[in-house]
């Protein structure tokens, strides 16, 4: 792989939370650690799309704001364009990033501000970062709104966002997103919230625009299925941890984590001729606070044997860019 | 006889801007120990079909017509005070986010003892045997009997609530969306409690969800529902492989589906009319790239394809043509929205 190319690469990244249980006394003597990620590396080539999959509360959304900066490091690297900006701390620094990252929230309902107009909203990320004339951020507005299908674009400009349904909505949000041509995008769970007949078509108008603007993105969703239509690559997390990482097709038709394993056969298959197996392990998440030493699946792994319980499995290069984290299917 | 047969039901809503018709003549019956999946994007009557059947309705919403059969009774001409005797106890239902359904200030058991005690007319000691069985029938510890709901997952709320539904042994159980907000592996999981539990007990189940494959391993007939009516019913086999209506059609385009990477996503272009003023014909007909001069004209009823199929489509005839058009993009886009 040319390195010229790696848009992202972190390395080793940490983001723990203290939690005080303690309501009243701020320093109570002991305070709990959520490691809500725990030493993830990854690299996005440009132009490339990575899906962050795995259950709730497995660290994929705090991974999304890291990568976007909103939130400090416990620990880690962060190299965005060849420069570190783990530590960027200057004002102008970040505005000057920030220019270039851009977010896709899940629930377009509550993303834009129902008292501005959706040319209002459209203006405003150009009010921050553009320096044109007022007439060429109009120009900007309407050719975004023609990007995302929303035409005629004179009969959007004055609507409100209680006007539009869903589907509409979230084209706005993406084209809200995509004003200021960012160069990477992170779009957390970006259809979730819309009914499966809309769904397709936000999907596809995704796909086409990151293509043709180049667009470096990051899929962060539950849906496995999802992740494969949309995504060159996929990173299966859980528990703060990734335990396997590489080519989508690759990941999804050979999955060598048990983990990943479960998952996808977790999926509901839609020939009812076929049945789906149930899937053999435990139901619960352990606790994330005070986990034990060796694998962090080892209470729910149907396959695991005393390593699992002493040392912890890193992750392994299995075939080309497939890494797995897992004492057993490594070999 | 079916244990629930339901006949041209009608639910309405009264809103400012009019009357909206969300529930605009049903019709479907139900065996005992069977399965059916009601299935619809969101707005299109669902909740509110089911709702009326057990009258548990909004404020505003009444019930315009029909006829709701129910172990050989009309359960319209009942009164609340009857209706209330056979809730929970005949027909028992699993709201919406049942997961938060539960008490947060007691302990489980106390909705369980609450439900034994007053409907079930059991004592204290009877009805924690009761709970306890329950419980293991959906496979939980019963010692969490004595824990509080937010000492559970959210799966283990879920079956919580599926016991709860359980209690008195009722012939049908309707549950909404019962997996809609719980991750892929624990849905797994209430699904099986779900077959299981329709194997063992031979409980009747109507399951609602807007997610299609959600139903095609648990249940066994399936009806689709779009803007207040139901557009296609049958077996699942029916529905997913042999689906005989341009809409059930279409949605089938619009599912990444994880083992077929190949297929590309169609959208079905545009949204569901609005129910105040519905439109004269076919209410999918806006959408439908299918449609011809009668379906903006006269309303399609639901017609056999073949045994115990049905589709109300006017182009019936020509299905083996449609279903062929559907699979091409092109099909899709001509649509003017």
């Amino acid at each position: 792989m040319d390195n010229s190319q790696i848009l992202i690469e972190v390395k080793d990244l940490k983001k723990h939370f203290t939690i005080n249980h303690n309501l009243f006394r701020k320093s109570s003597k002991k305070s709990n650690v959520l490691k809500a990620v725990d030493g993830i590396s990854f690299k996005v080539i440009r132009g490339n799309s990575l899906g962050l999959a795995g259950e709730s509360g497995c660290g994929k959304t705090t991974t999304g704001k890291i990568l976007l900066k909103l939130y400090k490091l416990t620990g880690g690297q962060y190299i965005f364009n060849h420069q570190d900006i783990t530590n960027f701390q200057i004002k102008a620094e970040i505005k000057k990033f920030r220019k270039k990252v851009q977010l896709m929230f899940q629930n377009p309902f509550e993303a834009i501000n129902p008292r501005f107009s959706i040319k209002r909203a459209l203006m405003e990320p150009l009010i921050i970062y553009h320096k044109g004339s007022r007439k060429e951020k109009e120009d900007l507005v309407g050719y975004m709104l023609k990007k995302v299908n929303l035409i005629p674009t004179k009969y959007y400009l004055d609507k409100y966002p209680h006007q539009l349904s869903g589907g509409q909505l979230q084209r706005v949000v993406l084209a809200r997103a995509l004003i200021i041509n960012p160069v990477f995008l992170v779009a957390d769970e970006p259809v979730s919230m819309l009914d499966v007949s809309i769904r397709a078509g936000v999907l596809n108008l995704m796909k086409k625009i990151t293509e043709e603007m180049q667009l470096t993105t990051v899929y962060i969703s539950h849906d496995l299925s999802l992740i494969r239509y949309m995504c060159h690559e996929i990173a299966i997390m859980y528990l703060g941890k990734i335990v396997e990482i590489g080519q989508t097709d690759e990941v999804i038709e050979n999955p060598c984590h048990p983990y990943t394993q479960a998952l996808i056969a977790a999926v509901p298959i839609l020939d009812p001729e076929v049945k789906n197996e149930e899937v053999k392990i435990k139901n619960y998440v352990p606790n994330p606070i005070d986990l034990p030493p060796g694998c962090i699946f080892q209470d729910r792994c149907p396959i695991a044997t005393d390593i699992c319980f002493k040392t912890e499995p890193k992750l392994k290069k299995i075939d080309g860019k497939h890494q797995v984290a897992c004492h057993i299917n490594q070999k | 006889m079916p244990l629930l047969e339901i006949e041209d039901f009608k639910v309405y809503y009264r809103s400012i801007d009019g009357i909206s018709q969300a529930v605009d003549g049903i019709s479907f019956s139900l065996e005992e120990g069977q399965s059916l999946g009601l299935v619809g994007e969101s707005g299109c009557g669902k909740t509110t079909a089911v709702r009326g059947i057990i009258r548990i309705m909004d404020k505003n919403a009444f019930i315009a017509g029909g006829k709701v059969f129910f172990n050989g009774e009309d359960l319209i001409g009942f009164s609340e005070e009857r209706m209330r005797n056979i809730r929970w106890k005949d027909l028992s239902l699993i709201p919406q986010a049942a997961m938060d359904s539960l008490n947060p200030v007691y302990p489980v058991i106390n909705a369980f003892n609450e439900i034994l005690l007053l409907k079930g007319g059991m004592n204290l000691n009877s009805a924690e045997k009761r709970a306890k069985e329950l419980f293991l029938m959906v496979s939980l510890d019963p010692k969490r009997l004595y824990h509080y709901p937010h000492e559970f997952s959210g799966g283990m709320k879920q079956r919580a609530v599926i016991a709860l539904a359980l209690a008195l042994k009722p012939k049908l159980i309707i549950a909404d969306e019962p997996v809609t907000a719980l991750d892929v592996i624990v849905q797994n999981q209430v699904l099986m409690v779900f077959k299981n539990l329709r194997e063992k007990l031979k409980v009747a189940l109507i399951m609602i969800t807007h997610d299609i494959s959600v139903v095609a391993q648990t249940c066994n007939v399936i009806a689709v529902m779009y803007a207040g009516k139901i557009i296609e019913k049958g077996t699942s086999v029916d529905i997913l492989k042999h689906a005989a209506h341009p809409y059930t059609l279409g949605l089938e385009n619009a599912f990444p589906n994880l083992r077929n990477p190949n297929k590309s996503l169609i959208a079905i272009k545009g949204s569901p009319p609005n129910l105040v003023n519905p439109p004269k014909g076919c209410r999918f007909a806006s959408r439908c790239p299918f449609k011809i001069k009668k379906c903006l004209q006269k309303e399609p009823f639901l017609k056999e394809v073949n045994n115990g199929h049905y589709s109300a489509c006017f182009r019936l005839n020509e299905i083996e043509k449609i279903r062929k058009k559907s699979r091409e993009v092109e099909t899709w886009t001509t649509v003017k929205s």
